[in-house]
């Protein structure tokens, strides 16, 4: 209460301070951001008058704990963050991508792994209670493994590519690039298990609740930079896909391939609430939310004001398909 | 850039437009169809989409295959529809992630299938996770069924948008093509032309120092330049022009002569100053009258230039001279008239030029009585005068010369002189110097006087003096002459001459004879290497008989003596009296000195015989000196034989007189004789 109050304070000094309050943006640099990237590159911040500041971060989860703890007023997270979140604290103002396919499931062929049934009682390396580990969570259930029967161990997610070439784990969850990193490291004994479309990440822009009634003049022109980012990369995906290059340094090739992984569309869909709804339903059966309290009435994804429309909407009806 | 191009770019530009406009139009047209097509397909897909998620949750509840059958059909006829071509008009990533949920579908539901046909724990939460998946997906499915409504919509709108621009910008991109070309057409052709409209009319209003100054790189500004060089050259030549009207204007004022140009019309255009000095007008006052109103109150003046101004412009020259009052009364005039014709030949008017010759008429007749007067007295001059022409021919010839020459006037004139009074030896010199004359005016007989010989009509010539005066004419020189007979005097002068050198007491040569007979002795003698000898002699006593018996005895004596002493001597040997009692004698082709000395002793005997004096006989001697100069002996001058006898003389009156003595000269020895 007095830490809340102490934000509030302080918010209220940097709202009454200056408009061009300078506002901090937690990203982790991945395909998954790469509109935020864009607008950036392409000066849209600075044109709406934002003095915007990427804070970089590694994982998602890092990035809405800088958000929580002050660091940032904002932060690129998958949706999985905000439906595990405690206290319902975060909303999500707007999906940046979504991809059916950044997240991959990788083992060694070294293990004896073939396909995803010979990963009972193997060691899967992944970042619990992350998205990858939905995900993974997800292909067991529907390859009719039980996920308790696999040793699902939690990482920092730069060390998975390490722990798997040094025969640590026999396969891991994780996201790109990272996961373009772990099948170089390993080369041929790599294999990337099929995924039939278990789950749809969606890559959101994440701000703390409260927030838009603070600085939602700033949180507007955010969204109305990405979606200029949006209409960018859809004249341009050339340009867009060099600024991927740039932000990951990686080859014209390794760009394409991400580029194709991803669907940039500024947008909330229908979708994204009935896979925050699975994911709590998957966090409290998985016990991940333990101590927190229990969802309020109505639809889960909703009802706590986890995605909040009003903005985007706004800005532009037609991205938005959600219904309240 | 060259407005032809201009041009011509305008319509290519205007034939793309309309092109590009047509081309736009039907492919927007196309696309907006397309478009509406894809928007339909999208709806029943949002639609099959809903009805796949109703059968979706049916299935999960009831498990039943009707419920599995109906899903999969549904499922079939949405991918059919997925696979239908209208629908990938709109195909964005909306459409692509529709088709790639709508492949993973199946799996899921056969999964969902399998886990419902079991009931244990975990195929339960199997049955939970993939009926999760499948209902998020089908969510999804809606969404990107949405949002690819959402694509044909925009595609729609957009092609809408595009085709409206095309509709609508066609035309306005025609108009300003259009409006492009009318203002290329403004400020490139009809501003420049309006321009050299301007120009020209200010030329031809005489404004020669307008100049366009276009510096266009295109035809107008190539026919601005030239234009501008035109008027430049057209400048300059007008004020050539009117610097060489103001050098006529200067010239003509300037000049002593009435000058007026008068058109055909007979009207005065033109007249200079002269018109005040001799009429007392204002030339200004005759421009633009006609020769009838100026000269109205003149009649006579009228009178007497009409016949010759219509003559004048009838295309004649005219030369007539009239008698015109002027304020300083009545001045006679010459003009003349000179028709002005075009290049056709047709006549324009005439050019009149009037002289006031009063003055030249005044003097032509002073002159005509002067010519009158001297011809008068050249015809009766006491000499004969000749003119004659360049060619040598006789133009003049009075009284005078047809009484000296026998010629008369009318068988002279035309005739040359060389053929009428040249004697034949001399004519090819007079010829010559006749011709040296006529260019020259110069010759020995110029403004001389000399002697001639000139031939008479009967042939005989006559000693003439010739004075000749020379006039220069354009062709050469004439001469005028007067020739005088001078037979009497020439006869005169021969007379005097011989009295001058004949001793008049005695009739024999005198000193002055002697002295040029004896230079001319000495010469011949040179020649002949003959002997010579001087004689000279004097009257023994001669001053005491002029005292005694008078001077009149003393000339008979002398006289007597003369005689005598020429009585002794041969014709061919000469006598002479030098003064007083002094004689000599002068012998010449002598062989020897014995010669001479008998001569002398002859002359001595002959002297000696008494002379009858008034009755009463008178004796005399005689003393003669002989100087002998020997064929041998070397020349000598006279003086100085004259001084030999002299010595001669006086050796004889030393040895008692009435003798002689002789020395002989130079290489023979002197030696005595008596």
């Amino acid at each position: 209460m007095k830490r809340a109050l102490v934000g509030m304070l302080a918010a209220w000094l940097l709202a009454g301070s200056a408009v061009a309050a300078p506002l901090v943006l937690a990203m982790s640099r991945g395909s998954v951001t790469l509109p935020v990237q864009v607008a950036q590159d392409e000066g849209y911040f600075e044109a709406e008058g934002l003095q915007l500041k990427l804070l970089p971060c590694n994982s998602g989860r890092e990035c809405a704990e800088a958000v929580r703890s002050g660091q940032a007023d904002l932060a690129t997270a998958s949706e999985l963050i905000v439906a595990l979140s405690e206290r319902y604290d975060l909303s999500i103002l707007a999906t940046i991508s979504a991809s059916s396919h950044q997240i991959k499931l990788i083992a060694r062929r070294s293990a004896g792994i073939q396909a995803v049934r010979d990963l009972a009682g193997k060691r899967v390396g992944t970042v619990t209670g992350s998205s990858a580990h939905y995900f993974v969570d997800s292909l067991l259930l529907f390859n009719g493994i039980d996920p308790a029967g696999v040793k699902v161990q939690n990482f920092d997610p730069t060390q998975l590519p390490q722990a798997l070439s040094v025969h640590e784990l026999d396969a891991v969850a994780i996201w790109e690039p990272l996961a373009s990193l772990t099948l170089k490291q390993l080369g041929s004994d790599a294999l990337v298990l099929p995924s039939p479309r278990v789950y749809t990440q969606y890559f959101n822009i994440v701000a703390p609740q409260g927030l838009m009634e603070r600085r939602g003049p700033d949180m507007r022109r955010v969204l109305h930079a990405l979606l200029r980012a949006e209409r960018f990369m859809a004249r341009h995906p050339d340009e867009a896909r060099r600024a991927m290059q740039r932000m990951l340094d990686i080859d014209a090739a390794q760009a394409d391939a991400y580029y194709r992984e991803q669907d940039y569309r500024v947008r909330l869909d229908q979708a994204l609430a009935a896979t925050i709804s699975a994911q709590i339903r998957w966090g409290m059966a998985a016990g991940l939310l333990k101590g927190r309290p229990a969802p309020p009435p109505g639809d889960p994804a909703l009802a706590p004001r986890l995605i909040v429309p009003e903005l985007l909407r706004t800005l532009s009806p037609a991205a938005v398909t959600l219904v309240n | 850039m060259r407005i032809r191009l201009q041009l011509q770019a305008a319509i290519v530009l205007s034939v793309l437009v309309s092109l590009g406009t047509v081309w736009i139009v039907a492919a927007t047209d196309r696309a907006e169809d397309g478009a509406s097509r894809t928007q339909a397909q999208a709806q029943l897909m949002a639609h099959e989409v809903t009805g796949l998620l109703v059968l979706t949750q049916e299935y999960a509840r009831h498990a039943e295959p009707r419920a599995a059958g109906q899903w999969q059909a549904r499922m079939q006829a949405i991918q059919a529809a997925l696979a239908d071509e209208h629908a990938s008009f709109a195909d964005g990533p909306a459409f692509q992630e529709l088709k790639a949920v709508a492949d993973a579908l199946p799996p899921l539901f056969d999964t969902l299938q399998l886990a419902s046909a079991q009931s244990d724990a975990f195929s339960e939460r199997r049955k939970e996770m993939v009926l999760d998946r499948l209902l998020t997906n089908t969510q999804a499915m809606s969404d990107y069924a949405y949002q690819w409504h959402q694509d044909a919509v925009q595609e729609r709108l957009e092609a809408s948008s595009r085709f409206r621009l095309a509709a609508l910008g066609g035309p306005l991109l025609m108009l300003l093509v259009v409006i492009g070309s009318a203002l290329v057409v403004r400020m490139r052709v009809l501003k420049p032309m309006q321009a050299l409209e301007r120009a020209t009319q200010a030329v031809a209003s005489g404004d020669l120092a307008t100049r366009l100054n276009n510096p266009a790189k295109d035809e107008l500004g190539d026919l601005a330049r030239h234009f501008d060089r035109m008027t430049a050259s057209l400048a300059g030549s007008g004020e050539q022009l009117r610097q060489s009207e103001a050098q006529l204007r200067a010239v003509t004022d300037n000049v002593p002569v009435l000058i007026t140009y008068v058109d055909r019309d007979q009207v005065y255009r033109f007249a200079n100053a002269h018109h005040r000095v001799v009429f007392g007008v204002e030339p200004e006052r005759l421009l633009g009258r006609s020769l009838q109103q100026f000269w109205a109150d003149d009649k006579a003046a009228y009178a007497q230039m009409r016949p010759p101004a219509e003559a004048a412009l009838r295309g004649e020259s005219v030369v007539f001279e009239s008698l015109r009052g002027t304020p300083r009364g009545p001045r006679h005039f010459q003009s003349v008239y000179l028709p002005d014709l075009d290049e056709r030949g047709q006549v324009r008017g005439f050019y009149a030029m009037t002289t006031d010759v009063t003055e030249r008429k005044q003097v032509a007749a002073a002159q005509a009585i002067s010519e009158e007067r001297v011809r008068n007295i050249l015809r009766h001059a006491p000499d004969a005068f000749v003119s004659l022409d360049i060619h040598g021919r006789i133009t003049r010839w009075n009284r005078q010369a047809e009484a000296t020459f026998g010629w008369r006037e009318a068988e002279v004139l035309g005739r040359t002189m060389h053929e009428l009074l040249i004697p034949e030896r001399h004519r090819a010199a007079h010829l010559a110097g006749f011709e040296r004359f006529r260019e020259t005016g110069e010759g020995p007989v110029v403004n001389q006087r000399i002697e001639i010989t000139a031939l008479h009509r009967d042939g005989h010539e006559i000693p003439v003096e010739l004075s000749v005066g020379a006039v220069r004419e354009p062709e050469g020189h004439v001469a005028n002459a007067f020739l005088r007979d001078i037979s009497d005097r020439l006869a005169a002068k021969q007379q005097l001459q011989a009295l001058a050198r004949v001793d008049v007491l005695t009739g024999l040569p005198n000193r002055l004879q002697f002295n040029e007979r004896l230079p001319e002795a000495l010469a011949r003698r040179q020649r002949s290497r003959a002997a010579l000898a001087l004689l000279f002699l004097d009257v023994d006593h001669f001053k005491s008989i002029n005292d005694s018996r008078g001077h009149a005895a003393g000339d008979a004596v002398l006289v007597q003596f003369a005689s005598t002493v020429s009585a002794c001597v041969r014709k061919t040997d000469s006598v002479a009296r030098l003064a007083g009692d002094e004689f000599v004698v002068l012998l010449e082709g002598l062989h020897n000195d014995a010669e001479p000395q008998a001569v002398a002793r002859k002359i001595v005997q002959a002297v000696n015989r008494p002379m009858q004096f008034e009755g009463a006989l008178l004796q005399v001697s005689t003393s003669i000196g002989i100087a002998y100069l020997a064929p041998e002996a070397l020349p000598v001058e006279a003086a100085a034989l004259l001084a030999r006898a002299d010595e001669a003389l006086y050796a004889a009156k030393r040895g008692g007189r009435n003798g002689f003595r002789m020395l002989a000269l130079a290489a023979s020895s002197a030696e005595d004789a008596s």
